[in-house]
């Protein structure tokens, strides 16, 4: 065995059970616990990616999945500050052993797919001077600018989205003015439900 | 440059539509806010319609030259979906203000994403990469996501909006991995490497391929709801605004269906897939049955007639399932096409209008935060708001399939169609498909039933009756009307949005010759070849 | 070259997607729902440095950063709902909504 291999499946190995511990107890009870096995994961990952000579990817891994989607994870979980109480899971039901079953049923597949089909399959070799780029940063800098540059702008399209529907969703109180026309008569107001906080300085629900 | 910007101008008016509306937003009074913006959204879908028309009618580019490196092209099933998806957007925007402000939620925002997610789907319909379509299909989901649980207030809106999210983002997921797969095969995404990749075949190819098409094609379902993977669209369709449900049952199908239509036709066809021994008709034509089975049965016990069409919706993805059989029946799958008749988005027009008359008529029932959407509701209707009564029910007979509409044409032309595949082969599946629309007619003729011949009872009097809201019912009950009394161009519109993806499929199998290697650098020789085939291939323009 | 089999890298992305999808249906918590997405799109990710690596196309690569651009998005909208939820039910179990139990 190479030191190449080791150290993949070291990387494997551990990425695997951090993932996995993400989900089964001790660590899987409580969200934070989870959120924090699957940042380990992440890290494991970045290390496969760097092991595979995807040196921007393994960079931005960290960057942006250890460092911004996990701690809005982790942001989120000590926002909603879960008691302990909540924190409980429930016991093994049928259903769970039959989705269980199910992604095992699904891996099972795929397994058997990928063991066929790469029999044998042979990687280039990156010490050839046409690969010297290979992975590095302007390499893919210059492939995303130029081959992919429409996904590129349809990704920042698609991250504004994500954007606004965020504030949209999580604003606490998004004041809402009532249409200023009387009830009709014999018709009752339903509680008023919406804005708890009421002094936002903000009339309308603009994304300040 | 310009070129090629000028072919996606119905995108670009969506985009700056959004941006726009997003922007001046705050700086709008309220009043005038709730006035202006869906006037203003109308007005854009509707230039979109009109960009996509004059690209269809005199776009002097090659109609099938994929632009920008392999991303996005203007082709005549591009064009047709994005017109179609727009206008769905239209309506739905005309119909939208008064519910919103009944339903003590009206915001600006709301119109941005209606117009990003119209976007989103322009850009997965014109899609000549699967990375494309996929971007497409996120901008368009999480915009949807947000507009189902929009009503902040309301438990069932914003349950809807996650319980879509979550099992949403699994199905990306999957379609992800389909995608990194089909990489694998090929080195690229765009439909053309796909295809060449296809045509020399590596070992062990038809697994991977198969199991590609397995984890694409289960996302697709997923979207349009098809069986086993419907379970979201009751929940989601009676949690999400009025509005909202037709826009989703009217133009998510659509554009589900026509990436779907593209993806099979461009990306997977060729010796490759013909030699699979994947019988994706028979598979296709499972799922078929089944979805228009449970979902005809399903509906025929809801109360709630929001819940109803959104049974009814799952059993219409059955039919144009079957639909899509006739268009890519498996032996011939790459081998010679059939005569692309244009079955599915010929059906999609009728059914995505009568979609958006009945929801815009339904958005017109309750006030103050209360959606009055049972059949009960419904008594009487006739007596008080005679217009929303006759678009609803101009709307269930065209679901129903009843003659002088559209939906009666639309049913007509997948049956005939699936019956020309190898003389018959489908005859148990058309059976089946008529003896559903029996059932189904008995849940849609409760309706009219309903509004027309039960009293009328004092807890009803709750509805809205605005001009725009009015219009947004009246024009697709009308469309669906005129269209169904002269269905001969809608259908040749149609059949030939199919036959620009064949061309563009024929040209890329042609374009193998000339060995284009990635790339938006060596286009050239495509276009070439490109602008010959479809040329001759086109109907009268 | 490279030591390493493309199978087992493929394997061992196929093994992350199990596990994601595993989470995904047992677990009845929405932020470790949500986690378990992740997991799958990661998976997906080392799917395609593995083909990158083998094949020396570093088009995987830009792909496999759309995807993660994907994910943060998801991840904030997902978040977000669950803010909304969860200022109307006090809850982020899937068993205590009325609709998801179904």
């Amino acid at each position: 065995m190479t030191g190449e291999q080791i150290m993949f499946y070291l990387l494997g190995g551990g990425a695997v059970l951090a993932s996995a511990a993400m989900l089964l107890p001790p660590m899987g009870r409580s969200p934070i616990h989870s959120a924090i096995s699957l940042i380990v994961s992440f890290f494991f990952l970045a290390g496969l990616y760097a092991l595979l000579s995807a040196h921007m990817l393994s960079v931005l891994q960290i960057i942006v999945y250890a460092g911004a989607v996990m701690v809005l994870f982790t942001f989120v979980i000590m926002l909603l500050n879960l008691n302990a109480d909540e924190l409980q899971e429930s016991r093994i039901t049928p259903g769970r052993i039959a989705a269980g079953i199910l992604a095992l049923f699904v891996f099972g597949k795929l397994a058997t797919a990928i063991q066929l089909t790469t029999a044998g399959a042979q990687s280039v070799d990156l010490s050839d001077p046409g690969f010297a780029n290979f992975g590095s940063v302007p390499e893919v800098g210059r492939m995303m600018y130029t081959t992919f540059l429409v996904p590129f702008e349809l990704v920042s399209v698609l991250l504004l989205v994500a954007a606004v529907g965020a504030v949209v969703l999580a604003k606490r109180s998004m004041k809402y003015v009532d249409r200023p026309l009387p009830p009709p008569a014999g018709y009752e107001h339903p509680a008023p439900s919406d804005d708890e906080g009421g002094h936002d300085a903000h009339a309308h629900g603009g994304g300040h | 440059m310009l070129h090629d910007l000028a072919l996606i101008t119905p995108q670009l008016i969506l985009l700056i539509a959004a941006l726009f509306t997003l922007v001046a937003d705050p700086f709008l009074p309220i009043d005038a806010s709730r006035k202006f913006w869906g006037l203003f959204g109308a007005g854009m879908s509707a230039l979109a319609v009109v960009a996509c028309a004059v690209l269809w009618k005199y776009g002097p580019f090659e109609m099938h030259t994929p632009a920008f490196s392999y991303h996005l092209s203007a082709s005549g099933h591009a064009l047709f979906f994005t017109a179609l998806v727009s206008m769905c957007a239209m309506i739905t925007h005309m119909s939208s203000p008064e519910y919103l402000v009944e339903q003590k939620s009206h915001y600006g925002e709301y119109y941005a994403l209606l117009h990003f997610a119209t976007f989103g789907m322009a850009v997965m319909v014109s899609a000549e990469s699967l990375l494309t379509l996929f971007i497409g299909l996120e901008i368009m989901s999480m915009s949807i996501y947000v507009l189902v649980a929009f009503k902040r207030t309301s438990q069932a809106s914003v349950e809807a909006g996650l319980k879509y999210f979550v099992m949403g983002s699994v199905a990306s997921a999957f379609l992800l991995y389909g995608i990194a797969f089909l990489f694998g095969l090929s080195g690229g995404t765009s439909f053309i490497e796909i295809q060449r990749a296809l045509l020399a075949p590596k070992p062990g190819q038809d697994l991977w391929l198969g199991l590609a098409v397995v984890l694409t094609g289960g996302a697709f379902l997923f979207k349009v709801a098809a069986v086993p993977l419907h379970m979201w669209t009751p929940d989601v369709y009676e949690g999400a605004p009025t509005p909202i449900t037709g826009f989703m049952s009217s133009a998510v199908k659509a554009s589900a269906f026509g990436s779907f239509l593209k993806f099979l036709y461009a990306g997977l066809s060729g010796p490759a897939m013909a030699s699979l021994h994947l019988p994706l008709g028979q598979v296709l034509g499972l799922f078929a049955v089944l979805t228009m089975t449970v979902g005809n049965i399903l509906a025929l016990t809801q109360r709630s007639i929001k819940r109803m069409l959104a049974y009814s919706a799952v059993a219409h993805a059955g039919y144009l399932l079957l639909g899509t059989i006739a268009t890519i029946d498996d032996p011939t799958l790459g081998a010679p096409f059939l005569a692309p008749t244009g079955a599915v988005p010929f059906y999609l027009v009728g059914y995505a209008l009568a979609s958006l008359a009945g929801f815009a008529a339904l958005s017109s029932l309750g006030k103050n935060g209360e959606e009055l959407t049972t059949e009960g509701h419904l008594a009487g209707l006739s007596k008080r708001h005679p217009i929303a009564a006759l678009a609803l029910t101009v709307s269930v007979l065209s679901l129903a399939g009843v003659p002088p509409t559209l939906g009666f044409f639309g049913k007509l032309q997948i049956l005939r169609d699936v019956l020309a595949v190898e003389n018959g082969k489908y005859l148990p599946h058309v059976i089946i498909l008529v003896l559903n629309s029996v059932v189904s007619a008995y849940y849609y003729l409760k309706i009219p039933v309903a509004m027309y011949m039960r009293p009328d009872s004092k807890a009803n009097r709750q509805y809205v009756r605005e001009p725009s809201l009015t219009w947004a019912m009246a024009l697709p009950a009308l469309a669906l009307l005129a269209l169904g009394i002269m269905p001969g161009r809608a259908m040749s519109w149609a059949s030939r949005s199919e036959q620009a993806i064949r061309a563009g499929t024929e040209s890329a199998n042609v374009a193998h010759s000339y060995a284009v290697v990635k790339g938006g650098g060596s286009a050239k020789p495509v276009a070439a070849v490109a602008l010959e085939k479809p040329v001759a291939a086109a109907p009268v323009r | 070259m490279t030591s390493i089999p493309l199978g087992h890298i493929l394997l061992l992305a196929a093994l992350l997607f199990g596990i994601g999808l595993a989470g995904v249906l047992t677990r009845r918590n929405i932020l470790v729902m949500l986690m378990s997405v992740e997991v799958m799109m990661n998976a997906v990710n080392l799917t395609l440095v593995g083909f990158s690596r083998y094949n020396g196309w570093t088009e995987g690569h830009v792909l496999a950063f759309f995807i993660i651009a994907v994910a943060a998005a998801e991840a904030a909208v997902g978040l977000a709902m669950v803010l909304a939820v969860f200022r109307l039910k006090q809850t982020t179990y899937v068993d205590e909504l009325r609709l998801l139990k179904r």
